[in-house]
């Protein structure tokens, strides 16, 4: 007899015990997808950011509304008869032990994930609970970028100096120096980059006047006479013309006899491409055959033929013939010995860079002194040092503010279609060992 | 396909580039902070500075605790919460004396000034006797406010007691134009519409959402606030008489 139980459609027991399995395993996923103490709210759009984030629940300490002065506004701590309780916004809490949530951050500030035991900020005297100086983890300063004026440094694609001593690839921002050395090479060297943070606004009006609100009125007037081009429409002659559809059949007609015209410019075509591609491929292939033989077996009848042209050769280079020497001989010497022959000075070529400016903050309006410094700690010389610092358009040169501790020639040119500025001092004398030189200048934040 | 997919791409980079969300700033004020407080971070709570500046004489008044504050020359500076929308009283406008503007400011996103120094850099929201003047007439005026990319940044200095204003023609948002050039902080709306208050709702005040406010430069700190006893405007010696309902 046999001991396996069935069900009342004939399948087995075990099937009915994995079907219930499944149905508890599902049913305790979709329980488990919203845990207490947590909420999902939407993403909004941002590169590289999940659409969808969770944030802890706030605790109970601080759910209570935030409690704020309206009378002097100068502190949070007033007495209770002074102050207004606000029900606007909830903070955005964390727990203090779980890691940080990810907020949504400018497009500037997206750099990829925080690192691993990033901890969260402390303190609670900027936007609540991030301090004054709250950063997202795992960016460095300064953020964000949009707030920042650069100045220094090579910013996008690296400056190249041509023999015409002609910039390329000086973007704005940036600020290089550029020497040349004892072996002749030219060395450019990029400042050190300044961040100074000096934020500037600008808006975007619209004006919507009563004149325009009338517009709209007699736009929606208009739109009531287009009901009568609803009874034309009515009139479906259209309609008619479309069922009629030996056109259809004719074109089906022509398409068949257009396929045989293209078979046979398809025969003539392949014809003449066959014939010329045997008759090129049999000549190149036997060309390249007869070279295999000579390489492999006809060692002794390719050796006459080096040898007859070595004679041609040498008849033609009478000089050559007079010496005694194969004139291949002489030309390979003469090439070899200007290609390795090179002559290296000791020693190496090095600047140190560093440009400071005399504010880290600035409003428009308010005047900023820089100063590139720059010294030779190489142990040679170096000459034709050349300073040049390409102003972004938020800065504008003050006249005749510039100064040079060498002697040197200052050049200014303008950019008209970006609206910048370019200094250039170009150092006379070269640059002894240990010797240092500043220039100094002064901008104007627009 | 390929030209869809295309599109379909390009929308996305369009949508993920965006510093605010997708709103026109033609909604009801406070729908855009609100989107950006969504956002969560160091936004909510957050007192951001703003400093209104008017055209001289021109005096300004914030509205605290459902009704405004003794007007005064501007500039007026004040940290203002992301999200919520301040209504402002302005008043002694050159050619227009006795007439008054109610502005509305809507501050939708932040800045990250050096510790301790967020009073030195305010947003800046200028106000104009050109656009005062056309809002009496019967504009209604819509400004962005955005922060300027530096590396978009119009290449021409800054004059003082105005501010480079784009303007667009009706029907678009302001807000699209504001993000491609910067960072949207803020939105102005100027009209003409004759205030009623109620004190129940609050609504034309926006509930008179808490101000925190910095001393002008160069203006010793105001002293603590004295609470003044309630003075009735109606004298005893004019009772009211009850108003019969006229329909």
């Amino acid at each position: 007899m046999q001991n396996v139980i069935h069900t009342q459609d004939n399948q087995p027991a075990r099937d009915l015990a994995w079907r219930l399995i499944l149905i508890g395993v599902m049913a305790l996923l979709m329980c488990s997808c919203r845990a207490p103490g947590q909420t999902h709210s939407l993403s909004l759009l941002q590169t590289g950011q999940p659409a969808l984030k969770t944030i802890q629940a706030p605790s109970e300490q601080q759910k209570e509304p935030v409690v704020v002065s309206i009378s002097s506004g100068q502190d949070v701590t007033d007495p209770p008869e002074r102050v207004q309780q606000v029900h606007y916004q909830q903070p955005a809490s964390r727990a203090p032990s779980g890691p940080p949530p990810s907020p949504t951050l400018p497009r500037s500030a997206w750099t990829g994930q925080p690192p691993a035991g990033a901890q969260p900020p402390h303190g609670n005297s900027g936007g609540i609970p991030y301090p004054d100086d709250w950063r997202p983890p795992g960016i460095p300063a300064p953020w964000p970028a949009d707030e920042y004026l650069r100045q220094g440094g090579d910013r996008e694609q690296t400056v190249n100096v041509a023999k015409d001593w002609s910039i390329d690839n000086l973007d704005s921002e940036d600020a290089v120096v550029h020497y040349h050395t004892l072996d002749g090479r030219m060395v450019v060297q990029p400042t050190n980059r300044l961040s100074i943070y000096a934020p500037r606004f600008g808006s975007v009006r619209r004006m919507d006047g009563m004149i325009q609100l009338d517009n709209q009125v007699k736009l929606a007037g208009v739109d009531v006479p287009t009901r009568l081009g609803h009874r034309n429409s009515a009139q479906s002659t259209w309609g008619m013309l479309q069922q009629m559809q030996p056109q259809r059949n004719l074109v089906v007609r022509s398409s068949s006899s257009y396929r045989e015209k293209t078979k046979g410019i398809d025969l003539y075509n392949r014809e003449n491409v066959l014939s010329d591609m045997n008759i090129d491929s049999v000549g190149k292939h036997h060309q390249h055959d007869q070279q295999i033989q000579l390489d492999n077996s006809e060692k002794p009848r390719l050796g006459e033929s080096v040898t007859r042209a070595e004679d041609q050769v040498i008849k033609q280079s009478a000089q050559v013939t007079l010496d005694d020497k194969p004139a291949s001989e002489n030309v390979s010497f003469s090439g070899l010995g200007k290609v390795h022959i090179y002559h290296m000075p000791q020693g190496k070529s090095r600047l140190r860079i560093t440009k400071t400016s005399s504010s880290s903050t600035a409003r428009p309006g308010d005047t900023i002194e820089f100063t590139i410094h720059f010294e030779n700690v190489g142990t040679q010389v170096v000459g034709n040092v050349t300073v040049v610092d390409h102003l972004t358009s938020r800065l504008e040169y003050v006249e005749e503010s510039q100064q040079a501790s060498l002697k040197a020639d200052f050049f200014i040119q303008e950019s008209v279609q970006e609206g910048t500025t370019v200094l250039r001092w170009e150092i006379i004398d070269p640059l002894a060992i240990g010797k240092s030189g500043e220039v100094t200048f002064t901008c104007r934040v627009r | 396909m390929l030209a869809c997919l295309l599109l379909w791409t390009s929308s996305l980079q369009a949508q993920a580039r965006r510093t605010v969300p997708r709103l026109n700033a033609s909604l009801p004020p406070g729908a855009v902070g609100q989107a950006q407080l969504s956002r969560g971070g160091p936004i909510p709570g957050y007192f951001q500075p703003v400093e209104i500046q008017p055209p001289a004489a021109v005096k300004l008044a914030a509205a605290v605790d459902g009704r405004f504050l003794p007007s005064r020359p501007g500039p007026l500076k004040a940290g203002m919460l992301i999200g919520a929308v301040y209504r402002l009283r302005v008043t002694n406008i050159p050619g227009h004396i006795g007439e008054e503007l109610f502005p509305s400011i809507e501050v939708i996103d932040r800045l990250y000034p050096p510790a301790g120094r967020a009073a030195e850099f305010p947003i800046p929201i200028v106000l104009t006797e050109k656009e005062l003047g056309r809002a009496l007439g019967g504009t209604f005026i819509t400004r962005v406010i955005y922060l300027e990319d530096p590396h978009q940044a119009f290449p021409a200095a800054q004059i003082p007691g105005r501010q480079l204003t784009y303007d667009v023609p009706p029907r678009t948002n302001p807000l699209d134009l504001a993000d491609q050039l910067g960072r949207p902080v803020a939105i102005l709306r100027i009209g003409s519409r004759i205030p009623q208050p109620d004190k129940l709702t609050g609504r034309f005040l926006f509930d008179s959402p808490p101000l925190r406010f910095f001393p002008v430069a160069g203006e010793e700190p105001a002293a603590g606030t004295e609470k003044l006893p309630r003075i009735p405007r109606i004298r005893v010696s004019q009772p009211l008489q009850p108003v019969p309902f006229q329909r």
